[in-house]
């Protein structure tokens, strides 16, 4: 999977979703906005990533085909993995957020400035 | 007032005095005689020389120092002062009188060797001239200044007398109880302060109480005698306690309900104050010579009063009594007979009769029912009838004779009477089915009449004439009491009056109502038992079928009760589960069961049927350890719906434990004898389920469970569609909950693209390269698409399922299915997707737009479930000229057997496919909906070497029209 050129400091960012068109959306948003962006089309692929590679967030859908969010985010956790994550998902993003306690949720549809900002106000905590 | 106790109140004075002497005297008795220092001393000492209680000391060795001449008195000798030892009696003895006690183990001895006043003690000592005196000894130590012993005192009381009473009284008590127990006599004393009363064993025995057993108070005896007697025993007693003394005969009622007379006598003893304090009295049981007062009573009363008359005389022919009767027959007084010969009353030319008469008399023998002719005081001769028997002194003596007469001058008249109504009797009798019996009890014969016969269903003389015949004829189950209510008229004489019913010879059961009493003889001994039968079968019948039928409305309208009170509690409840576990339990219940359950049939996923149950009237833990009901033999008729089966003993029935492995009751099952099973069917004649009942009782479920269990089961069947329908209910909100979600996130999700996408073209769009900008685009367009799609499936299926009707028309289905893999192929570009057809399809019949929208959810579908790589096939086939199919292949997941009988029904998703792919359930189910509207069908095939064939086949246009491609 291609990586977007950006500048150093930009954060690392793991986009999971299982819809390729949304994905590139997100790519191209978040590219154009110098971040560093990979994409993994449900938790399977997510977590190969994650194995070759460090990620400051992780942007997680929760519907996907194979591995969905939840169980990706307890194998990754169980794996010793701890990305920021953002919850992307059209139907209770919220409370799949207060559920496995992660940074940041943002339902869909989204603006994807909004996106940008919370992946990288959240990469921003210590 | 009691001697005994005047005797002890002296004796406790004078025990108290002797202390007292004993403790004010050790002082003066320390002086030795002659050596007083006071005059007092002396004088003192003087004194109790001459006292009257006897007195003596010894030193500490029991060395006698001293003694006055009452100790003397009572010793009968004079003891070596300063030598004897312990006691100056020449003999002591225990008080049994015959075991001697030795000196030195003597109440003073034991005083002196453990240094201690003894009291209490009681012994006898023998003077030498063989007299013996009873005494009580107070010896006490007497202690220097240091406390050291230095020698002792002893007071001795003579209570000869008092023991001599006391013996006495003992004695003449244990006479008095011999005596009273000889006669029949027994003794009481109540005292009156706290009304305890005493009885001695004698007059518990008359009361028929074991000794002991009586209550000890008034009460107690009060409610042992006769309740008629109660009251006057009470107002006596009552009496006595002013007057002094009362003397009363009364019955009383011994615990075995015998009656016994007793004459009872009670004297009052009151204290000096001149108050009541005991009362004291004796009984005596006077039953015997009372009877034989009431007997000589009752006999005087007959006497008296008898039509008949009787007259008493001796062995010389003088009358010696001559009751009203022999007045009334003869016209004599009394007054001119007695003492007057019996020769008066015979005619002249009949004298001899009466010296045969005599003479009979002086033998013993007695004259029963002699007739004869006797003259009356006027002189008119009349025909009689003479019985005369001897009449014995106690002595066994025959002392005259007692004769009875009766007028017999209307006989003759009269046994003609009684013949006519006899006859009337007998006609009457036949007429109302009336049979009269007379069983001579001596000899057992039993003659009935030929109505009686036939009463018993028996012809004219078949009756075999004895008792046993008789009860042999009675039913069986009344037998028992029959013979019961003879016995009692046996003993008691009395009129006895019931019914029972009778076996005649063909089987058929009869009912008999009979009134019949014993007559016996003067002493009581029953001799012949007579009395009347009716058959009340008739009556009996029409009161059966009166209360049968008031029964079965009693029973109708509880059964209706009862299927009322269950439905309302089937009907308020929709919950599967609960519904069937209270009907389990009211069922149980009302038909008095002790095991109730439920078994219905439920139909797994896999289509298997298989049974759950309700249990009620045990823990269901009691069935944890049996594996799930199996259709056994017993079970299949209930599950086949073949009826109520109801067994008084289910292991009679063959059907039982036919089945391996338990062949029979399983070991640890419900203890099952009564059986009733109840089909549970749906108004559509669908089993579902069954309600079966058990006690360990044989024979406990009856018809009318039978009739409340089929309006039960029927009531049970419309709550089980209900809740069922519930259920149904609920499942499919459950699936709009679901279905919500997906769709939320089937729109979101392209709404997101679409919406992001212009949003970064909008913003960075000069920022972007050009093949960027495309792609975006490109997807928007895609996304808008895919909305589209989705909405369009939505508002089909909307419509369709509303019953809209589709217009058919011809159409050709190949450039459909290129132009759907065109457009698809746009969208998804890396699909291979091939097409086959056969030759000369025919026009199908249908709408294009329709068919588009089909092709392009089963393409879409077969994407979504295959691997990148995999090929979709498409087939264009037909069936000979009416119908044209199209087959979508693909090379993908596959489907289980389960997901193929849902995977129509909208919103279903198949375990695998939800791991798959998204998507909401919809395309599958609008394509079904679409193809019937169009007259068509579609089905769904899992290849057995993987993936599946979705197949719709649409009917062919008439061959009018048709078009060869």
């Amino acid at each position: 999977m291609a990586t977007d050129v950006a500048d150093d400091s930009a954060p690392r960012v793991l986009v999971v979703d299982d819809d390729q068109a949304l994905l590139r959306m997100v790519r191209l948003s978040m590219a154009s906005d110098g971040l560093e962006v990979a994409t993994a089309r449900d938790g399977v692929e997510a977590l190969e990533r994650l194995g070759s590679s460090d990620y400051d967030v992780i942007v997680l859908d929760l519907q996907m085909p194979r591995m969905d969010g939840r169980a990706f985010f307890r194998e990754m956790v169980s794996r010793g993995h701890s990305p920021k994550v953002v919850i992307l998902s059209a139907y209770g993003a919220d409370q799949a957020q207060r559920e496995l306690k992660v940074a940041a949720a943002v339902p869909k549809p989204f603006d994807p400035d909004h996106l940008i900002e919370t992946v990288r106000r959240v990469a921003a905590r210590s | 007032m009691d001697i005994r106790e005047s005797n002890r109140t002296d004796h406790d004075a004078l025990i108290q005095g002797a202390n007292l002497i004993s403790h004010e005297f050790v002082r003066i008795l320390e002086v030795p005689r002659g050596h007083e220092t006071a005059p007092e001393t002396r004088h003192y000492r003087d004194l109790m020389d001459a006292m009257g209680v006897a007195l003596y000391t010894t030193d500490a060795n029991g060395v006698i120092t001293y003694y006055n001449d009452a100790a003397v008195k009572i010793w009968g000798r004079h003891p070596e002062i300063g030598k004897d030892l312990w006691c100056g009696s020449w003999k002591i003895y225990h008080l049994d009188g015959v075991t001697i006690m030795p000196h030195g183990e003597c109440p003073m001895a034991v005083c002196l060797k453990e240094n201690r006043p003894v009291r209490g003690a009681e012994a006898i000592a023998e003077r030498p001239d063989g007299t013996r005196v009873y005494f009580q000894p107070f010896p006490t130590p007497l202690r220097d200044a240091s406390g050291r012993l230095v020698g002792a005192v002893n007071v001795l009381v003579d209570i000869t007398d008092r023991k001599l009473a006391d013996q006495a009284l003992r004695e003449s008590e244990s006479r008095l109880s011999v005596a009273m127990a000889a006669g029949q006599m027994g003794s009481w004393e109540w005292r009156i302060s706290d009304n305890n009363v005493t009885w001695s064993d004698a007059l518990e025995s008359i009361h028929g109480l074991e000794a002991g057993t009586f209550g000890g108070t008034f009460e107690d005896f009060l409610s042992d005698v006769h309740p008629h007697d109660r009251a006057m025993v009470q107002d006596t007693i009552a009496g006595s306690l002013e007057s002094g003394t009362h003397e009363i005969e009364y019955r009383i009622i011994r615990p075995d309900g015998q009656v016994r007379w007793v004459l009872g006598r009670g004297q009052l003893l009151r204290d000096p104050a001149g108050e009541p304090v005991r009362m004291v009295g004796v009984c005596m049981d006077i039953t015997e010579r009372k009877q034989a007062e009431l007997a000589a009573l009752r006999l005087g009363a007959i006497v008296e009063s008898s039509d008949d008359a009787i007259v008493g005389k001796d062995l010389d022919g003088i009358v010696t009594s001559w009751n009203p009767g022999a007045e009334r027959i003869f016209g004599y007084t009394a007054e001119e007979m007695v003492g007057q010969s019996i020769r008066r009353i015979i005619p002249p030319d009949r004298q001899t009769e009466e010296d045969r008469v005599l003479a009979r008399l002086r033998s013993g023998e007695r004259v029963d029912h002699f007739e004869t002719i006797r003259r009356k005081k006027d002189g008119t001769e009349f025909p009689i009838s003479l019985t005369v028997s001897p009449v014995k002194d106690r002595a066994g003596r025959i002392i005259g004779a007692s004769k009875i007469a009766r007028d017999i001058t209307d006989r003759v008249g009269a046994e003609h009477a009684l013949r006519e109504s006899e006859e009337r009797l007998r006609l009457a009798q036949s007429i109302a089915r009336v049979g009269t019996f007379e069983w001579n009890i001596e000899t057992g014969v039993n003659v009935w009449t030929p109505d009686l016969e036939a009463i018993y269903g028996l012809a004219p003389g078949e009756f075999a004439g004895t008792q046993r015949a008789w009860q042999d004829l009675i039913h069986p189950d009344d037998r028992a009491s029959v013979l019961a209510h003879v016995e009692e008229a046996v003993r008691t004489g009395l009129l006895a009056e019931h019914e029972w019913r009778v076996v005649w010879p063909d089987g058929s059961v009869h009912w008999v109502a009979g009134r019949y009493q014993c007559v016996g003889d003067p002493d009581g001994k029953p001799l012949i038992l007579s009395g009347v039968n009716i058959d009340i079968t008739e009556r009996k019948l029409a009161e059966e079928a009166l209360r049968t039928s008031e029964e079965s409305l009693r029973e109708e309208r509880d059964n209706l009760e009862t299927i009322n009170r269950i439905s309302t509690v089937l009907s308020a409840e929709l919950d599967l589960d609960r519904l069937i576990q209270s009907l389990t339990d009211e069922a149980t219940r009302l038909v008095g069961a002790e095991f109730g359950a439920f078994f219905y049939n439920v139909v797994d996923n896999k289509g298997e049927s298989y049974m759950l149950y309700a249990i009620a009237g045990v823990p269901r833990e009691a069935f944890d350890k049996f594996p799930m009901p199996r259709n056994t033999a017993l079970l299949a008729p209930t599950f086949a719906g073949e009826g109520i089966v109801r067994l008084d003993d289910v292991r009679q029935d063959p059907r039982y434990g036919k089945n391996a492995p338990y062949y029979g009751m399983p070991q640890g099952h419900l203890p099952v004898v009564s059986y009733l099973a109840v089909p549970v069917t749906s108004r559509s004649g669908k089993v579902l389920g069954g309600l079966f009942f058990g006690h360990r009782r044989a024979g406990v479920f009856t018809e009318r469970h039978e009739k409340i269990l089929e309006g039960v089961a029927g009531q049970t069947a419309i709550a089980i569609e209900n809740a069922r329908l519930f259920d149904q209910l609920q499942k499919s909100m459950d699936i709009k909950d679901q279905f919500l979600g997906l769709v939320s996130h089937e729109l979101r999700t392209p709404i997101t693209t679409i919406l992001g996408n212009a949003l970064l073209l909008q913003r960075r769009g000069s920022r972007l390269t050009e093949q960027s900008k495309q792609q975006a685009i490109g997807d928007v367009a895609d996304e808008a698409g895919r909305l589209e799609r989705i909405i369009e499936n939505l508002l089909l299926l909307t419509r369709i399922d509303a019953g809209e009707q589709v217009d058919s028309e011809p159409i050709r289905l190949q450039p459909l299915v290129t132009q759907a893999i065109d457009s698809f192929q746009r969208r998804n570009a890396g699909r291979t997707i091939t097409v086959s057809s056969d030759n000369d399809v025919p026009i199908a019949l249908g709408r294009a737009e329709f068919v588009t929208l089909v092709l392009d959810n089963l393409i879409t579908n077969a994407d979504k479930y295959s691997p990148g790589e995999a090929p979709i096939e498409i087939l264009v086939r037909h069936e000979g000229d009416s119908e044209i199919e199209v087959c979508v292949r693909d090379h993908g997941i596959g489907l289980d057997d389960d997901d193929l009988k849902e995977v129509f029904t909208p919103f279903y998703r198949s375990p695998k496919a939800k791991s798959q792919a998204k998507g909401i359930g919809l395309g599958l189910a609008v394509c079904k909906r679409v193809i019937e509207a169009q007259g068509g069908s579609i089905r769904a095939i899992a290849r057995p070497e993987g993936g599946c064939d979705f197949i719709f086949k649409l009917h062919a246009y008439s061959t009018v029209g048709q078009d060869g491609d």
